[in-house]
């Protein structure tokens, strides 16, 4: 039976609209110690969250400003404007010792403890780096690696790895990795790899415990990695083109190809149960089944849900072995729920 | 994010305000010469060298007020003067023109499409070739700066100028009317038929085996597709206002306009952090940039006052504008006496009391004051705008 999907009865909203930005939804899942699950979005130099209770009855408010990063890596006074940073991306990022929340901005990375209220670290880009393509200093892509490291990218294409201390507010920059030749679009990793892609279509793999690069996958066409997901050892990444594609990280080859959108899309995401749900500014979700693995990968597809005349820009699946998943959209503040019926 | 946004923003809403003022004239009757000298002169004033260099500098969005205020100056370039509500209505119609436009656009390199329209259409508007030949040469700076760019340098430009028109919910007249926008403010969109360039049609699935196809099988993708079509014309950008000039002269005089009941004011907004030093000074000096070309010209010739609203009757207010007016006109500069009125936008501040007074008057009471037009829009903000005082009156 193909899965089918209804609008939960609640609605869950944050305080601000939802930027149009990739990947612009991320969760916090309920798990046995914390029953409630945290949805947030970055809305311009803002970051606005909502915990919801596992009854969905009780919803607490919360927003974090970024703070503005001045000139010699200071902190600029908060009425100082000059610097003001705009939020690429943020991420609930759990690790095996911590949880903590990282706002990719202009012009800085941004470490909070996990509910916003406790900046742990500004990480202050290098603004004097000479630049490629793009003519904005950046960060994007996040991803928590092994048990104690963060790793985000930046518009050079190099790869900042972070030291997270199990307490405190000690966190150090651990190595810079370097292999794309042009700004990363996002990260993922699992127990053994991190996968990184690059605004011209590069998609990186390395090696988590060495953090050396241990394969290449070429760009198809010219359009660039727009969000990267993996599942059982294969790679899915969205396309500005509404492509959705596999690769195999063993060998770097395609196993699977999408034309799944009519128009760019902004985010992906895969439970553990190989579901995989795509979104785009189309106003489409969509959601597909992987089945096998890199080598021998069968996709079926699931169902549609049409979004009316919102340009979806963030999905999560709200458990890893359900099928329930979030949305966001762009200028909108309700997180849309669908649960599977 | 990008520093390339402001330039297509200001390029597009520009557009737009041409497209606007040139309806305008020509439905207010406007004499045609008088007509041609504004158009032609605001152009100039949008694209002149100086400004233009500035203009395609790297660097960060402004705040919507600044946007705004540079707006203000391109309106008072020529000879014509808008009153505050005039130029509010106007703004916010450009506003979500560009809106619409830049969230349409099939893929994020189509903005460059959109431009592409604009300047078009506002070249066939024009008519000194000395203009033309600003148009052309900014055009030709247009071209260098956005050609190369590739896919993902133009989403992230679109992301930027998204930023700037979040939280922007305005109705519109127009777009109601064609169906292109919901009572609530958003813009309907259809995505089926034909997909931009570089896509393919939704609904195929291909596996591969060792790098090499597998198997193909089609889904089904809820809507029709066609595969691109370059041959197409793309319309989002050209001049909707143009092709009613005759049937409906006054297509934007019932333009509806109206805030969301609850505003979104949110802090991490950039308008609320104070502002940048910095970009406070290139503001000045662009907006200095619009103020040299042409105001020397404006004493000598016949002031043309212009309203974007309805011609509603309203005596009472109407003289007492014109007489509060009348002495601003005379004690400030002395210019020689026309037959017209003007009501600048400029002078806000002196007028903000009599604002108020008349906000209060028109918004308290809308029903029984309203014109011929327009009874389904009563309770509209801007339809009550409508009948502030304006210019229509005394040519009728």
């Amino acid at each position: 039976m193909p899965l089918s999907y209804k609008k939960a009865p609640q609605t869950t909203s944050v305080k601000w609209s939802a930027s149009h930005l990739s990947s612009n939804l991320t969760i916090n899942r309920a798990s046995e110690t914390r029953r409630a699950t945290m949805y947030g979005v970055a809305h311009k130099s803002g970051f606005t969250m909502v915990t919801v209770s596992e009854d969905g009855t009780k919803q607490i408010q919360g927003q974090v400003i970024c703070r503005p990063v001045g000139h010699n890596s200071a902190l600029a006074s908060e009425s100082d404007a000059r610097f003001i940073p705009y939020i690429v991306q943020a991420v609930f990022v759990n690790l095996p010792i911590r949880n903590i929340l990282v706002l990719a901005c202009t012009k800085s990375i941004q470490i909070y403890e996990l509910d916003g209220t406790t900046n742990l670290h500004t990480h202050v880009l290098d603004k004097n780096h000479p630049n490629r393509t793009e003519s904005s200093i950046y960060a994007r892509g996040i991803a928590g690696v092994g048990q104690n490291l963060l790793c985000v990218g930046n518009h050079l294409g190099e790869v900042l790895v972070f030291n997270i201390p199990q307490k405190g507010p000690t966190i150090t920059l651990k190595e810079t990795i370097t292999g794309h030749q042009f700004g990363i679009t996002s990260l993922v990793s699992n127990a053994n790899l991190l996968i990184s892609s690059d605004t011209s279509g590069f998609i990186l793999i390395w090696n988590v415990r060495t953090m050396s690069q241990i394969n290449v996958i070429q760009p198809v066409d010219e359009s660039g990695v727009t969000a990267l997901s993996i599942w059982n050892n294969c790679i899915a990444a969205s396309y500005a083109n509404g492509m959705i594609r596999f690769f195999d990280p063993e060998n770097a080859q395609i196993c699977g190809s999408i034309a799944a959108h009519a128009r760019c899309i902004n985010a992906i995401d895969c439970n553990e149960r190989g579901l995989l749900a795509s979104v785009g500014d189309d106003c489409y979700v969509r959601v597909w089944k992987l089945t096998g693995d890199g080598e021998n990968l069968q996709i079926t597809h699931e169902c549609n849900q049409h979004i009316e005349n919102q340009q979806l820009v963030g999905v999560k699946f709200l458990n890893l072995s359900r099928s329930d998943i979030a949305i966001s959209s762009y200028d909108s503040s309700e997180v849309i729920l669908l649960r599977a019926m | 994010m990008s520093l390339k946004s402001f330039p297509i923003i200001f390029i597009n809403m520009g557009g737009e305000m041409v497209y606007i003022l040139e309806q305008r004239l020509s439905a207010q009757e406007i004499v045609d010469q008088k007509a041609t000298k504004v158009i032609n002169d605001i152009v100039s004033a949008m694209f002149n060298g100086k400004f233009i260099e500035e203009l395609f500098r790297p660097q960060e969005l402004y705040p919507k007020k600044a946007v705004k205020h540079i707006f203000e100056k391109v309106a008072h370039s020529s000879i014509m003067r808008l009153n505050e509500a005039s130029m509010d209505k106007l703004y916010d119609l450009m506003t979500m023109s560009v809106k619409f436009q830049i969230m349409l656009c099939p893929c994020a390199s189509d903005i460059m499409k959109v431009t592409y329209n604009h300047v078009n259409s506002m070249r066939k508007l024009v008519r000194s070739s000395a203009v033309l030949d600003q148009l052309d040469k900014a055009f030709i700076a247009f071209n260098k700066q956005y050609e190369r760019l590739n896919d993902v340098e133009w989403l992230l430009i679109r992301d930027t100028i998204l930023f700037f028109f979040q939280d922007i919910h305005i109705r519109v007249s127009i777009f109601l009317r064609e169906n292109l926008q919901t009572q609530h403010g958003q813009f309907i969109m259809n995505t089926d038929g034909i997909v931009p360039t570089g896509f393919q049609p939704p609904g195929e699935i291909r596996t591969y085996k060792r790098g090499r196809l597998n198997h193909t099988q089609t889904f089904d993708a809820g809507e029709r597709h066609e595969p691109p079509d370059e041959t197409r014309t793309f319309r989002l950008g050209l001049n909707i206002y143009s092709k009613s000039k005759n049937a409906d002269a006054n297509l934007l005089s019932d333009t509806v306009v109206r805030h969301p009941p609850v505003q979104v004011s949110a802090s991490s907004d950039i308008e609320m952090i104070n502002p940048d030093p910095k970009m406070i000074a290139q503001l000045n000096l662009l907006s200095d940039l619009i103020g040299s070309s042409s105001s020397g010209d404006s004493s000598r010739s016949g002031i043309v006052k212009l309203s974007l609203f309805d011609d509603d009757e309203d005596d009472e207010e109407d003289i007492r504008r014109s007489h509060t007016t009348h002495v601003q006109t005379s004690s400030r500069d002395h210019r020689p006496k026309n037959e017209d009125i003007t009501i600048d936008v400029s002078n806000r501040n002196r007028n903000a009391r009599l604002t108020n007074v008349l906000h209060d008057l028109d918004f308290d009471n809308p029903p029984a004051r309203h014109g011929r037009k327009n009874y389904d829009d009563d309770d509209d903000l801007c339809s009550m705008m409508d009948r502030l005082p304006n210019s229509g009156n005394k040519r009728r």
